[in-house]
């Protein structure tokens, strides 16, 4: 059977909700608000959905000033995307309603399935056999939902919408999807979709990383992982899929519940988090150890062009930081490359260096150090062919003019498009200002530089993983 | 999950072409002095349980036997050690004396295939946790980026270890394992590995 077109799903002309609620505090009333209003709680990047929504109560005759309908079939027009939340009970029956309808993807919010047990699981098997016979993909049981913000679409009941980006989030747990949306608000990051698969009864991880794969919006895959059904086919679809964009994962349980009592030696090391990191590995997916890794890495990799060779200058106009920052790479195995006699030259050359600039890498253009002579120590070391990678800090001293910084470094990326720069403007109020501008132009920025030499291994890392596929 | 006899284990591990140290299996006194003099001095003698035994720690293993007298002094000693530890053997076994480092190979089933697992062996895997995971199958390459990996590649190095024994066991263990589904876990461990050769003492296999 040819699979499922989930376009319906992430862009649908018309949603269904079933289980609209006239309660406040229901699932039912936030999954209509955030359609309606595009969030519960009201941010600058909120969207209300623009195509036709379709609230289905059969005891109310409007729902948030909306016609509600009392079955799905009531309704004229066809309907592609349906949102189920009534009780677990009840969910079998408005199934077959959309099977009847013809509707073209459906998301079961409600909870009550799989993961209660037995009895769960026997229904959830039997919804699913319901949907594929009539070739309906679902998404759920027991999940967040969908956020695809350049389709105005919060098919959800998460609290708000994160800003629109290119990086897309396949969770297998709805609450940290949850808390991420609300970082995201906080931190301006940008997501394409978001996705909180749940007990993924139909459509799977895998699913999502072939459907993503193949969506321009998507520049990198972010992925939070407790377990893989199908390994096999993920590795397949996962080795296919980072051939052409980057996909990296956080999975979650490390600690071995219940050792077993005999187990070979090899039992006892290969624990389950080993397994999967090796299987990722293989696959082509980078893996990040914590959450705030997993949206750093992946800032950077949706952003800059892949780091060709493993050879990396420093700029910074603070010493300390400059010896931190390659404290970090060296940990990491990132290699600085010396600076060669004839750079030393080109810098002296500019007559704007420091008399005490450090002349070699990290290349230390001195605290007082205006625009200009940053300008000359970006665009001297990205025009060396044996430099591959640039990581530029900027501490804020009194003299710093950090905006027209951050312009420098802007228009040095125009010129050597091929090579990754990596800011590190360390602060907090004053350069603010000029970390937006950066982000605005696809300029990762880290406030801390172990979180840059992170970002800088991730893309020598998959600089690799891509060289050897050629 | 359940163990196996030792001649099971070992013409498993030999049909798929791995290198196992010259092995019997005995239950008397008598049969362990033939047994050591068809293998030839010197021999080791150890215990062969069809559970989970650690050989070592109950006094279990005696190496570099030189002779048919310190054979049956040993074989005493380890009658007597396992009276002590209330541990029940169902034999021994004769092996022959091979000298080298002790790595480890092993597999575990995952759902993404057999995990196979490289390591040095012996009791040094346990404490330092010094082990490198592909995911089968694993080719030569890849075998020789496991053994690379590991902290402790320097020691096999140093030693003058050859490596190319050691990459085949790996590719092997991962043919093996791909061909027989039904296993769980294997442990070659210790695998003894010097300049010439690589030869598996100990084989685990549970099902």
């Amino acid at each position: 059977m040819k699979k499922p077109n989930l376009n319906p799903i992430f862009r649908p002309k018309s949603i269904a909700i079933l289980g609209a609620s006239r309660r406040p505090e229901s699932v039912g009333q936030s999954v209509l608000r955030n359609l309606v209003e595009g969030c519960v709680f009201e941010c600058e990047y909120c969207r209300p959905f623009i195509g036709k929504i379709y609230p289905i109560n059969p005891f109310a005759e409007e729902i948030l000033g909306i016609k509600c309908y009392k079955n799905i079939n009531d309704i004229k027009d066809s309907i592609d995307l349906v949102i189920i939340c009534v009780p677990a009970p009840l969910v079998l029956g408005v199934v077959k309603d959309c099977v009847k309808k013809k509707v073209n993807g459906v998301i079961i919010i409600s909870a009550g399935f799989a993961e209660t047990g037995k009895k769960g699981k026997a229904l959830q098997d039997e919804i699913v056999r319901i949907l594929r016979k009539a070739n309906i993909p679902l998404i759920g049981p027991n999940c967040l939902g969908i956020i695809h913000p350049s389709s105005n679409l919060n098919a959800s009941f998460a609290p708000s919408m994160p800003p629109q980006g290119n990086i897309t989030f396949i969770s297998q747990s709805g609450a940290l999807a949850d808390s991420v949306i609300d970082w995201a608000i906080k931190e301006r990051y940008g997501f394409s979709t978001v996705v909180s698969y749940g007990n993924r009864a139909d459509l799977d991880v895998n699913d999502f990383l072939e459907y993503f794969g193949n969506d321009e919006e998507t520049k990198a895959i972010t992925l939070y992982v407790e377990s893989i059904k199908d390994g096999k086919e993920f590795m397949k679809v996962a080795k296919k899929v980072a051939k052409k964009k980057p996909i990296i994962a956080l999975k979650s349980g490390r600690t071995q519940h219940g050792k077993k009592a005999i187990s070979s030696h090899t039992g006892s090391l290969a624990g389950d988090y080993e397994v999967y990191e090796a299987a990722f590995k293989q696959a082509g997916v980078l893996v990040a150890d914590t959450i705030e890794e997993l949206f750093d890495n992946a800032k950077a990799l949706a952003n800059q062009p892949v780091c060709k060779k493993n050879a990396v200058a420093i700029v910074t106009n603070g010493g300390g930081c400059g010896v931190l920052t390659a404290d970090y790479c060296e940990q990491l195995g990132i290699n600085l490359v010396e600076l060669k006699k004839s750079t030393i030259k080109k810098l002296d050359k500019s007559q704007v260096m420091h008399s005490a600039y450090s002349r070699r890498n990290p290349l230390d253009i001195v605290g007082d150090a205006l625009p200009e002579r940053y300008e000359v120590a970006v665009n001297t070391l990205l025009s060396e062919p044996y430099i591959s990678g640039l990581l530029v800090i900027q501490t804020l001293q009194s003299m710093t003019k950090p905006v027209e910084n951050a312009n420098i470094v802007i228009d040095a990326h125009k010129k050597y498009p091929s090579k990754p720069i990596i800011c590190v403007y360390m602060g907090g109020r004053f350069s603010r200002k000029s970390i937006e501008f950066l982000e605005r132009r696809g300029i990762p920025d880290y406030n801390d530089p172990k979180k840059a030499a992170l970002a800088m291994k991730a893309l020598i890392d998959r600089g690799k993983m891509l060289g050897k596929n050629h | 999950m359940a163990f196996v006899s030792w001649k099971s284990l070992e013409s498993l591990v030999k049909v798929h072409g791995l290198p196992i140290a010259k092995t019997r299996f005995v239950s008397s006194i008598g049969a362990a002095k033939q047994s050591a003099k068809a293998i030839g001095y010197p021999i080791v003698l150890k215990i062969f349980s069809g559970k989970g035994v650690h050989k070592t720690k109950m006094g279990g293993v005696v190496s570099n036997i030189k002779n048919e007298n310190e054979l049956v002094n040993a074989y005493k000693k380890i009658k007597n050690n396992l009276k002590k530890t209330k541990t029940k053997a169902n034999g021994f076994l004769i092996q022959e004396q091979v000298n080298g480092v002790e790595i480890l190979v092993g597999m575990k089933q995952s759902n993404f295939g057999p995990a196979i697992a490289f390591g040095l062996g012996g009791v040094l895997v346990e404490i330092l946790k010094d082990f490198s995971l592909r995911i089968a199958p694993v080719d030569k390459k890849q075998a020789q980026d496991m053994i690379k990996e590991i902290k402790t590649y320097e020691i096999l190095k140093n030693k003058k270890c050859d490596i190319n024994s050691i990459i085949e066991i790996i590719t092997k263990t991962s043919k093996l394992s791909m061909k027989n589904k039904d296993i769980k876990e294997i442990d070659f461990n210790p695998v003894i590995v010097n300049n010439k050769e690589a030869k598996i003492v100990d084989i685990r296999i549970m099902k």
